[in-house]
Parts: structure tokens; sequence; C-alpha cells
């Protein structure tokens, strides 16, 4: 079996993302380009593990906040905003699949931070940030980590990418080992 | 020499380690993060501010004031939550004016970054006299406010508690308190209600408990020596008298979820106070 892609293309793998944009009309509403230039920049760089990025659902989420406090955004320590926000708004997705809130700003500012409570995987995207930054957050969701070199994806910036950055071999294994790209 | 572009480099991080730069730089950072601070993309100048508000300078709240005025809402969000970094003595200002933003968002965070803090002072002699006159200065107007009150009514008996608490429900908040006594101490727990953050002064007399409070909003708008027709139900006052003295260097007070809990120990008796008080009673 195959995964097709819009554009047609086959991929042997698919992660699954739920994106949640927190909203608030007096305050916050982010433009749903802003989310589709990320996604589709995601693709440009996850063509090359052969990972097809599936949106499952677009969720706009009016909770009284636009803003998520993300402390110093370390690995399996999210703060309780982040606790809450991802405990309380999973809304049935499932444990391999990850969830995507997009936010006006973090505080601390950060592009995004990929902090998230145990099983239940997912990132913070702030509106701001590069168009590299989901990918880059969800190759932390994935088990990546930092690496030198403004033409790799999980360069801590992102902003400096010229051209779509690329994965090396062992970080496209362990993606696949991950268990968020299943096989299709 | 710290340069601009060095600056700019550690902001453009993805997730900067903000404690690990701001201990690399020093003030000479200050005036590059004061231009950032107004930089067009915003993620690059909340990222100034909030570090700026992570180096310990006397041009951090500086950098924090001129982002709480931004256009761009992300900044002063970036200043509402670097605010809690700054010296307590420089935040007053610039919280004011955040809890004062239009926007909702900003007010939230700038809330959270303040907390309650409650100090106590020991007050002999001159500071005592001072606060007490204070303190009946308020409760005669508070009573004059309750006579007004019955005589609108008619002079109708029988109203006399309702009166005094809208009397003084109208000029200052006198929250919930329960006063009790141990065997070598008093506590007083009173329930200031956890919605916006106190600054709350218990002021320690040799035979009292004053204890005042303004809420953040009403801090800096007027001071604690505010005459009665400036106090508001964001002004707290709780008096006790307490039945005997009490040994000032062993109160403590501590406020948690809005509860704020004083405990304070039974001075000893001296044999010659002893002896003047059973002769007192003889």
């Amino acid at each position: 079996m195959a995964c097709v892609g819009s554009g047609g293309k086959s991929y042997n793998r698919q992660v699954t993302l739920h994106l949640k944009m927190l909203d608030d009309p007096e305050v916050f509403t982010l433009a749903p380009e802003t989310a589709d230039q990320m996604i589709s920049s995601m693709q440009e760089v996850f063509d090359a593990a052969e990972i097809l990025v599936y949106v499952a659902s677009v969720e706009r989420l009016n909770l009284g906040f636009v803003d998520v406090e993300v402390g110093d955004c370390v690995r399996g320590q999210p703060t309780q905003e982040q606790m809450d926000l991802f405990s309380n708004n999973r809304n049935g997705v499932g444990p391999s699949e990850i969830v995507v809130y997009f936010v006006s700003t973090t505080y601390p500012p950060c592009n995004g931070c990929a902090a998230h409570p145990r099983e239940m995987p997912g990132a913070l995207v702030a509106e701001k940030a590069t168009k590299w930054t989901l990918a880059h957050e969800v190759g932390h969701v994935m088990g990546l980590s930092h690496v030198s070199g403004h033409e790799r994806l999980m360069t801590n910036n992102t902003k400096s990418i010229k051209a779509t950055p690329v994965l090396s071999s062992e970080e496209i294994a362990r993606m696949h080992r991950s268990g968020l790209a299943p096989l299709c | 020499m710290i340069t601009l572009e060095q600056v700019k480099q550690e902001l453009d991080s993805e997730e900067p380690r903000y404690l690990d730069i701001a201990r690399g730089f020093n003030g000479d950072a200050l005036d590059h993060l004061l231009t950032l601070a107004s930089d067009r993309d915003p993620m690059l100048a909340s990222k100034a501010v909030y570090l700026a508000s992570m180096i310990p300078d006397r041009r951090s709240a500086t950098v924090l004031m001129k982002a709480a005025q931004s256009p761009q809402r992300v900044v002063r969000v970036a200043a509402a939550s670097g605010v809690r970094n700054l010296p307590a003595n420089e935040r007053s200002d610039l919280l004011l004016a955040l809890l004062d933003d239009d926007d909702a968002g900003v007010r939230r965070v700038a809330l959270k970054s303040f907390t309650s803090e409650v100090r106590i002072i020991q007050l002999d002699g001159e500071g005592s006299r001072l606060l007490t006159e204070r303190v009946e200065a308020l409760y005669d107007e508070i009573r004059q406010r309750a006579f007004q009150l019955f005589q609108s009514r008619g002079c109708v008996a029988g109203f006399d508690q309702k009166d005094w608490y809208q009397a003084e429900s109208s000029l200052i908040f006198a929250p919930r308190a329960e006063f009790a006594e141990e065997d070598n101490l008093f506590s007083i727990v009173i329930d200031i209600s956890a919605g916006e953050p106190w600054y709350i002064r218990v002021n320690v007399l040799p035979r009292a408990i004053i204890v005042e409070g303004k809420s953040f909003k009403a801090l800096g708008k007027q001071d604690f020596k505010a005459t009665p027709s400036q106090y508001s139900h964001q002004t707290l006052l709780w008096n006790v008298e307490l039945p005997q003295r009490v040994s000032p260097c062993t109160v403590s007070a501590t406020i948690r979820d809005g509860v704020l809990r004083i405990t304070v120990g039974k001075a000893v008796i001296s044999v010659e106070e002893l002896s003047i008080s059973i002769a007192a009673r003889v």
C-alpha cells in the first residue's frame, strides 16, 4: 500500500497532524494561509523521508487565551499551561497522531515548542515563526535534536535556512522508528 | 564589545535559552536590545524584550517600558511575561501600564507575572501613633457614613450592622477574617480572594495588628498614606486589638491562594509587669 499526496505523489509512510488554532476574534485569529504555508514547507522536507504529511483535522479553539506559557521549553517538562492545553483539547486524537497548536505567541517568546505531556505527542507553533518551524517542531516530537548547519531542518535557527532544509539518514531512520510515521 | 549582529544571531534561535544568553551578555547588549525591541519583525522584537528582562541592569526596565507601548501585541506580551524578572521596585509602573492594556491577553500574562507580596513592618513610638491616627480617621469616616445612612432611612433603629458594613464597603475592602488565640500565639486568617494580586503590609504594634493592602491595580495611583476619601474597594484594611502584648520578632505572614495567614507569638510577661498587673487587680 502507498499513501498518495495531493499532487499524486506516493509515500511509504504518513504522519498525521491535527491543527488546533487558538482563537479569540478580539485578540488574535490565525490567517489560514499561515498554516497552509507551514504545512506545504513541511511536506517539502518530509518528502526526503518518504513521509506524507496528512492533516486530519483543523479546529479553532476559543479558550479565552491565545498565548501559552512554555517556561524553558524542555523536552518532557511541559508547563502547567501546556499540560492543561494538551490534556483538555486532544479530543480523541489517536496516540500516534500529532496535535499542533497554533498560538499568537509563547511566553517566553519562542518560534515553537515541542515539550508535551507523555503519550500526547504535540507541539506549539507561534504565528510569527518561520515557514520551517512547524516541520522543525514536529521533528522534535519525532525524537530529533538540534544540529549545527543552516542547511539542516534541525538547526536552531530556521530563519537562516535558504533552501529546502535536509534530513540526515540517521534522522530519517529515527523518524521512522518514532511510531509517529507508520507505514501506509 | 557585543555587536548587534551577535545579539540578533542569539535571538534568531527557534527556542532561545534566555538564561544562558543573558549570562553571556552584560549591559552592553541593552542598547542593541532597546533598538531591536522596535524591530519590524515582531518575533525578533519580542525575544529582545524578554532577553532584556533577564539582564540585571537598570536599563532593562526601560526596554520593557518601551515594549509595553508597542503596537505589536506579541511584543507587549513579551514585556508582560518579562516583568517578573525585574527587581520588585522596578515593576510597579510597568505592571500598571500592562494591566491597563486594551488586549485581554496582555493583561492576562501581566497578571500572571505578579504574585501577591506581603511585608511585615514592626511599629513602635511615632510610627505606631501615626498609623493609629490614620486608621482612626478612617473609622471616623465610616462612622459618619453609617450615621448618614441611618438618617437617610428616617432614623429607624435596628439596622446598625447593615449600615456599618455598607459604609465600610463604600470606603475599603474589609474581607472575611478569622482570629484565634492559642496557648502562646494569636493567629489571623484573612480571605482576600485569589482574583488579583495584592501588596500587603502587616503592621505589628505592641498590642494590635493592622493589615493594610492594595490591589496591584490601585498601587501607584495612591500610597498607603491616602486619606479616607481616597480609599477604595482596592484598599484592604483590617485592624485587630490584641488582648495582650505580642513579641514583634515572632510574627510570620504568608499569602497563598488568596489567603493571608498571620501568626504572632505572645510576649513573655516580665515579673515586673506581672506584679503591676496583679497589683492593678487587687
